[in-house]
C-alpha cells in the first residue's frame, strides 16, 4: 500500500502531462488520469512487483487518453483549437514575448499523430531514454527514434519557415 | 559551450542522434541567453519544452466526476419499485365490507299513527272483530276439505 502510494506520488504529474499532451485538455487529462489511478488501484499488489510500474502506468496512461481522444466529444474539441490551448494556458508563460511562437510549436504539435506526439514529449519533456519511451508507449525502439527524428524534422522546419525568432 | 558546439549540436540534435546530456546542454545554451544569430529560431522550441515540463496535476480532483450509471441496474430496480407500488395501491383499494354505506333504520314515531278519537277507535276496533269473525272459520273449512282429499286416495 505505501510502496503503492509512493509510485504514484511521483509519477502523478507526469501522467498528467501525458494524458495532456495526447488530449490537449485540461479536463479531459485529469479524467484520463483518474481513470488510470482507479485502474491502477486494482491492480496494485501486480504493479508494486513490476520492473518498471512509472513505465505501465505511462502506457496505461497513453492508451487511455487516445481511446478518449477518439470520442466525438475530444474530436469536436480539436476541430476547435483555434481557441487558446489549455496546454499553454497553464503554464507561467512569457506571454508578451514569446506566445504566439509557442503557438505555433503547440498548434504544430497537436497535428502529429499521438504516438509520434507521446514520444516527442517523453523525450523533450521527461527526459526518458529511448529504452524508457519504448516501455511507456509500447512502440519498438526504431519506432521511438523514427518519431523523435520525424518530430523534431517537423518542428525544424516549422521554426525556419516561419523565421519565427524570440525577442 | 561555443556558438560552433552548439550548431553541431542542434544539428545532430534534429537528426535524432544526441544523447540525453547532450540535449542538456543544448537547454542549458539557449537558457543562457547568448545566443549566434543563426540559431536564432530555436530558443522558443526549447523555452516550449521547458514550460511543458513545470505543468503539475491539479492538486485537488474536480467535483462530480461523471461515471457511468448501471442503466439497466436502475431499470430493473425502477420497475419493481413501480410494480410492488402499483400492487400495493391496488390491494389497498379494495373496499372494505364495513364500508359500504347501509341505511340506517329511521325510529318510526308511531305516535302520530295513534287513534285518539273514539268513535274512530270503535269503527276500526268493530272492523277487526267483524274480519276477525269472517276468517275465524276458514282454518277448518281447509283442514276438513284437506282430509276428505285423503280419504278419498286412501279408498
Amino acid at each position: 500500500m505505501d510502496q503503492y502510494s509512493s509510485i504514484i506520488t511521483s509519477v502523478r504529474d507526469r501522467l498528467y502531462r501525458l494524458a495532456l499532451r495526447v488530449v490537449n485538455d485540461a479536463d479531459e487529462a485529469e479524467d484520463v488520469v483518474q481513470d488510470v489511478l482507479v485502474k491502477s488501484w486494482k491492480k496494485r499488489d501486480q504493479i508494486v512487483g513490476l520492473d518498471n510500474p512509472p513505465a505501465w502506468l505511462m502506457r496505461m496512461t497513453k492508451h487511455q487518453a487516445i481511446d478518449r481522444l477518439r470520442s466525438a466529444k475530444v474530436r469536436c474539441a480539436r476541430e476547435t483549437e483555434a481557441a487558446a490551448p489549455d496546454f499553454v494556458a497553464h503554464t507561467p508563460f512569457q506571454i508578451t514575448a514569446t506566445n504566439d511562437t509557442l503557438g505555433h510549436i503547440h498548434r504544430l504539435l497537436q497535428q502529429l499523430p499521438p504516438d509520434q506526439r507521446s514520444v516527442l514529449h517523453l523525450r523533450e519533456v521527461e527526459g526518458m531514454d529511448y529504452k524508457e519511451i519504448a516501455e511507456a508507449t509500447g512502440l519498438s525502439l526504431s519506432q521511438v527514434k523514427t518519431y523523435l527524428h520525424r518530430g523534431r524534422g517537423k518542428l525544424r522546419g516549422l521554426l525556419l519557415q516561419q523565421r519565427i525568432v524570440e525577442s | 559551450m561555443t556558438h560552433t558546439t552548439a550548431k553541431t549540436l542542434l544539428d545532430r540534435y534534429f537528426l535524432g542522434e544526441t544523447t540525453l546530456e547532450e540535449e542538456e546542454q543544448l537547454r542549458a545554451y539557449f537558457r543562457a541567453g547568448d545566443i549566434h544569430p543563426d540559431l536564432a529560431p530555436y530558443p522558443p522550441l526549447f523555452s516550449y519544452w521547458e514550460q511543458a515540463g513545470e505543468i503539475v496535476a491539479p492538486k485537488v480532483r474536480r467535483p462530480a466526476i461523471q461515471r457511468r450509471l448501471p442503466v439497466r441496474w436502475l431499470a430493473a430496480v425502477a420497475a419493481a419499485v413501480v410494480m410492488l407500488l402499483c400492487l400495493h395501491t391496488w390491494f389497498n383499494q379494495q373496499p372494505d365490507l364495513s364500508s359500504f354505506p347501509i341505511a340506517e333504520a329511521q325510529p318510526i314515531d308511531w305516535s302520530k299513527y295513534e287513534v285518539t278519537d273514539p268513535e274512530e277507535a270503535y269503527r276500526l276496533l268493530r272492523g277487526a272483530l267483524k274480519t276477525a269473525s269472517s276468517e275465524i272459520n276458514r282454518g277448518p273449512e281447509i283442514t276438513i276439505r284437506e282430509l276428505g282429499e285423503v280419504r278419498r286416495m286412501l279408498k
